[in-house]
């Protein structure tokens, strides 16, 4: 027994002696976000350059070449042609800046998992979009580093480009995170299948209401007897209905209801709307209108139309959704906007780009962000690859952002494709880039105006951050994924349990979580509200 | 046994206690050569990052470094004891854990008794290659095998089974009254040929004589197995059942996560300490709460085993003990 | 008596080929319901007799088949060098503890064994990996972190040659003048091809059925192993669980691969282990040895 004591204390002092070393490294790479830190990191040439006088139009590149390594996620992109995009993204930012690129490009599977390693280990990535995990929780932890003072030094441009939208990227006092140019607020609504719709003479631009919804689906129903009028994605039928999740917009611990235009803090799950959204549902379920599967399938919604076993879903709708599923699809498909455009900071911070804090050079990231976000060329290349290699110009200047409209390379298509148009939504600014064929010619004017006429939430701008709640956090997390999605998809009786579900959150410490949403949104508005 | 044999001469032969010790020291020292490889590889594998246990007790902060963040004295753990979910989660682990290594364990020794009793070598080899095939699977097939048979829209029981007898379909991955078995027989399904394996290898090793003799005795086929090849086995069953024991505030999380498809109305029965880990901070992204459940699990392991080693030592003798 | 030695003879045979059809029956439905229409399979469901066949699923996996090619070559490769290497390590390190007269010896066998027991978790692990020994985006990463994938096969070992190697063997040979390495290579091993084979089997499945170092240290596509393509695919409904946005989930259906494929996959991926567990298959009975830790 003695000696297996002695092994452990061993092992015991192989975890100091580790901690030791282990934390002088993380410290030392920490982000420093002052500008003379950086040129000493890499290499000799520093100082033989840095003499050269610095006149203004030299004052945007690096005394020595930096390399940058610049993540985000897409599925599709084959290494040899990352390879040479990165190269030509290199010759525009060699000259300009002296910074280089290696690119990388996460799959959807992997992107949390490694994203998180790589942010608490500190390498494999300078520059990179926070995306399903919280953008708080990364700031909190010291994984990626504030960009205030970057903002104002090099990040005039991306100011101009995103507008009030940079707020939603603040954690406490700073900036973190900048949003990506995309559709930022999001309408609430049905997709459906046209074919039906014209058969069964469905009125579907003016169904607005839950119960004109009904009437169209029960014609499905009493007409095709092997179409599910409503399938679901992965057991999520509705995930918002016109609340403003501030921050939980899975779990929705704490809401501003009803289109959030007041600042108190109420539970979801004990609302009116909610209880009639969930015993609509149960309804439909029983009335056989929702796939009888609902709950546990692994199907995605859409492949359901594909297949012809369903007429249509709940989602996020956003300008040229309809034009963009039927491409896509391949079946013709009409939506039905029945939630107005509201835009929170959940669906704005949900991604957004971060200098991660193991970056060497802060400063060379905010200038190639900065560049992302303001060069077509650059965005362009980022975005759909080499012109001629992996896309080809269908009408030059055709979008109406002075951009082109383009389509794959002749004898090329999203699977032969080694540079596939994917995650184009993640990367930085799509506003500046091309338009893809088969959208809209001001596809992206309407998004940005979409964005700016949204209707905004009185939290917009708000971020909430967990840290003084997280055991209730996961406690609760745990109970809502017992019943909400449930719920939503009408498999349980709402009678039974609801008061269940509301008692367990209690338990839970909801009322906890809420009460500090509350003191933190209060203190928020009372410094930038309104 | 063997430390004692080794060690009593030198004690005898106290004067020459330090010359034996360097001879033998040299003679050992290939043997350790032998040994570094692997031993460097297990310290820079598994001892220095268990430097990182640390992290639970810490509220991390990356731009301090693990060292320097500060400390979160066991702020990390309360999660995991604080709830009404705790006990549920606690209890769910330990006890699939209990029905896994009993029921388990029985049949995967039945079953090795029956194919030891078969004769036909040709039938044997089948039935053993055919066993060990669902442990060769991952268990995200297995989760896709477990949908095509219990969706209640396509799946093979409700459409085919149930349908022929003319029986209405069960909505499987809402009930959650079906999941502990369910679980325990897909887990089961999964497991058993290559614990039958192992057993059988024991039951081949038996030496032939001890059966011979039992028959002499008189004793017929199930007196046999009880009193011959059961005691042989005896060491075998300690061995895995200590190991299975260390193991027991593990679940895997394939078979709680994904078998169940992550349904929310079952979570009460399939809800275990990964399983709630990972749903609560999937989200959250907090190293040191994860850490603090790791911590956790591997401390109750450890403990139980030391607990059960010693157990087993005081009950049937040092020899089966583990350690 | 005869008569009843047979009696137990059929009820042995029936209850094991019961057995043997239920872990047959769904590797059956697997392979039936890769075959099986994609349209069939959600109107009428899974089922042994599908309504309407179709080998669109493999058709498909073969216009995919470079993909699938290479991340079978990365898988073979990193099996191969990985089991070597990983049996190498084992045998070196259970020898020793096998020998009676090693000083220390219960001590170093819980030095191996304690690794079982605790973790330091994921990601100092990973920091190890990818800061200090840099394996990230190489095949080492996927052959390095499972060397020894599972201590307790060292202890397994040990006992066999405990059990199975005499001491005046080794001591016979030791007189005439060997060293240990060449007793070991020249006389243990060959003695212990059972559990050698035995070892070589598990440590290569689990080898082949990896998919976690791919998903942690791999990003390049062009070095995914089989596992590591197919459990990229499988997870993308695990993404759209954990909320995707409205856009990620578009390209998420627009790229999922079917029921059908899924089920290819599967097949594809465990079919050569099928094919070559039968060769090992004789030693692998003979080749385990359970003891415990100490010797």
């Amino acid at each position: 027994m003695k000696r297996k004591a002695s092994i452990l204390l061993l092992a015991l002092a192989m975890v100091v002696s580790m901690a030791a070393c282990g934390g002088n490294t993380t410290s030392s790479s920490g982000g420093s976000t002052s500008s003379t830190a950086p040129s000493a990191s890499t290499g000799s040439a520093a100082a033989g350059t840095s003499e050269t006088a610095t006149p203004a139009e030299n004052d945007l590149r690096e005394s020595s070449l930096v390399t940058l390594d610049v993540v985000t996620m897409a599925s599709g992109k084959e290494q040899k042609d990352i390879d040479l995009v990165a190269a030509a993204m290199n010759e525009l930012l060699e000259e300009k800046f002296n910074c280089n690129v290696r690119l990388t490009f996460l799959s959807f599977a992997t992107y949390a998992e490694q994203t998180t390693l790589m942010l608490s280990s500190g390498s494999g990535a300078d520059i990179l979009p926070v995306y399903m995990i919280p953008l708080p929780t990364a700031a909190n932890a010291g994984q990626i580093i504030p960009l205030d003072d970057l903002l104002d030094k090099y990040g005039a441009g991306i100011r101009e480009q995103i507008g009030e939208y940079v707020e939603c990227g603040r954690v406490g006092d700073a900036i973190y995170g900048i949003t990506t140019g995309r559709d930022l607020a999001s309408t609430q609504g049905f997709a459906m299948r046209k074919d039906l719709c014209d058969k069964y003479d469905i009125d579907y631009e003016n169904i607005k209401t839950l119960d004109q919804l009904k009437e169209a689906l029960v014609k499905i129903k009493e007409g095709e007897e092997n179409v599910w009028p409503v399938a679901v994605s992965a057991g999520e039928n509705i995930r918002n209905w016109g609340w403003d999740p501030l921050g939980d917009d899975m779990v929705n611990l704490g809401v501003l209801a009803d289109m959030a235009q007041t600042t108190e803090v109420v539970n979801l799950f004990e609302t009116q709307q909610y209880s009639d959204l969930a015993n609509t549902m149960y309804e439909w379920m029983n009335e056989g209108l929702i796939q009888s599967d609902a709950v546990n399938t692994t199907e995605v919604s859409s492949s359901l139309l594909q297949a012809g076993t369903a007429f249509g879903y709940f989602t996020n709708l956003k300008p040229g959704y309809a034009a963009e599923n039927t491409a896509s699809l391949g079946i013709e498909i009409v939506v039905s906007e029945m939630i107005d455009a509201l835009a929170s900071t959940n669906n704005v911070s949900r991604a957004t780009w971060t200098i991660s804090s193991g970056c060497k050079n802060p400063d060379a990231a905010m200038k190639v962000l900065n560049e992302l976000y303001t060069s077509p060329e650059l965005g362009n290349l980022y975005m759909y690859g080499i012109e001629g290699t992996h896309y080809k110009v269908v009408e030059a200047g055709g979008s109406s952002n002075g951009q082109d409209i383009i389509n794959y390379a002749d004898g090329l298509d999203a699977t032969t494709s080694g540079y596939r148009k994917s995650g184009t939504w993640l990367t930085p600014n799509q506003f500046i880039g091309h338009t893809w064929f088969g959208s809209t010619a001001d596809y992206w004017d309407v998004t940005r105006k979409f964005n700016d006429d949204a209707l905004k939430s009185k939290a917009f701008g708000f971020t909430y951050d967990s840290a003084n709640v997280n055991n209730e956090v996961t406690a609760c997390t745990n109970v809502v994924a017992k019943y909400h999605k449930a719920l939503m998809c009408g498999a349980l009786n709402p009678a039974e349990t609801l008061p269940k579900f509301n008692q367990e959150l209690k338990d839970a410490g909801i009322d906890r979580i809420i009460a500090e949403k509350q003191t933190q949104l209060d203190a928020w508005y009372a410094e930038y509200g309104a | 046994m063997t430390k004692n044999t080794a060690v009593q001469p030198a004690a005898n032969n106290r004067p020459n206690k330090q010359k034996v010790s360097a001879m033998r020291l040299k003679r050992c020292f290939p043997l350790y050569l032998m040994f570094l490889p692997g031993a460097l590889y297990l310290l820079i594998n598994n001892y220095i990052p268990m430097a990182g246990l640390i992290i639970a007790f810490k509220r991390v902060n990356w731009n301090k470094g693990i060292l320097g963040s500060d400390w979160a004295g066991l702020n990390n753990f309360t999660y995991l004891f604080k709830t009404k979910d705790a006990w549920n989660i606690t209890r769910n682990t330990l006890l699939y854990n209990l029905a896994f290594i009993v029921i388990g364990t029985v049949l995967a020794i039945t079953v090795a008794i029956l194919l030891n009793e078969i004769r036909s070598t040709g039938a044997k080899k089948t039935y053993q290659t055919i066993i060990l095939l669902p442990y060769l699977i991952s268990i995200v097939v297995v989760s896709y095998l477990v949908f095509a048979l219990l969706s209640s829209e396509t799946g093979f029981v409700n459409h085919t089974i149930l349908k022929s007898m003319g029986k209405e379909g069960i909505s499987w991955y809402t009930e959650p009254k079906y999941w502990p078995a369910i679980l325990i027989i897909v887990h089961t399904w999964k497991t058993f040929g290559y614990n039958t394996i192992l057993y059988y290898a024991t039951i081949v090793g038996i030496d032939r004589g001890y059966y011979e003799a039992a028959v002499i005795d008189g004793a017929n086929r199930w007196q046999q197995v009880w009193h011959v090849t059961l005691p042989s086995l005896l060491p075998t069953i300690i061995t895995l059942t200590l190991m299975s024991i260390g193991k027991i505030f593990y679940s895997d999380f394939g078979l709680f996560y994904q078998v169940p498809m992550d349904s929310g109305p079952l979570y009460d029965v399939t809800n275990t300490i990964d399983t709630y880990v990972y749903r609560g901070l999937v989200r959250l992204n907090d190293v040191g709460m994860s850490s603090a459940a790791g911590f956790y699990q591997s401390v109750v392991g450890f403990v139980l085993v030391l607990l059960a080693n010693w157990t087993v030592k005081k009950v049937s003798g040092d020899e089966n003990a583990l350690f | 008596m005869v008569e009843q030695k047979n009696g137990f003879q059929s009820v042995a045979n029936i209850v094991m080929i019961l057995l043997t059809l239920c872990c047959l029956f769904p590797f059956a439905l697997l392979v039936m319901s890769s075959l099986t229409d994609e349209n069939t399979l959600i109107r009428e469901g899974y089922s042994l007799l599908p309504a309407k066949f179709s080998v669109e699923s493999y058709a498909y996996l073969f216009r995919n088949s470079t993909k699938i090619l290479t991340a079978y070559g990365i898988t073979v490769l990193v099996t191969l060098v990985g089991t070597v290497s990983g049996l190498l390590m084992t045998i070196m390190m259970a020898y020793p503890l096998s020998r009676h007269d090693l000083i220390g010896r219960n001590q170093l066998a819980f030095f191996v064994f304690f690794t079982m027991l605790f973790n330091g978790g994921l990601v100092p692990t990973y920091i190890m990996y990818t800061r200090y020994i840099n394996v990230k985006n190489s095949l080492w990463a996927l052959i390095i972190p499972s060397l020894m994938v599972n201590a307790f096969y060292v202890i397994m070992m040990r006992t066999y040659f405990n059990t199975n190697i005499p001491d005046a063997v080794v001591e016979a040979a030791r007189i005439d003048g060997a060293g240990e390495f060449r007793i070991l290579f020249t006389i243990v091993i060959p003695m212990s091809l059972p559990m050698v084979a035995t070892m070589a089997l598990l440590i290569g499945l689990s080898y082949w059925n990896d998919w976690k170092n791919g998903l942690y240290y791999i990003q390049d596509k062009t070095l995914y192993s089989i596992q590591v393509l197919l459990n990229d695919m499988l997870r993308d409904v695990q993404a759209l669980r954990s909320g995707v946005d409205s856009a990620a989930a578009a390209e998420i259906a627009a790229n999922m691969p079917s029921v059908g494929i899924k089920m290819a996959i599967a097949v594809v991926g465990v079919l050569p282990i099928m094919v070559i567990y039968p060769f090992f298959q004789k030693y692998f009975v003979k080749g385990i040895t359970i003891g415990a830790v100490k010797g």
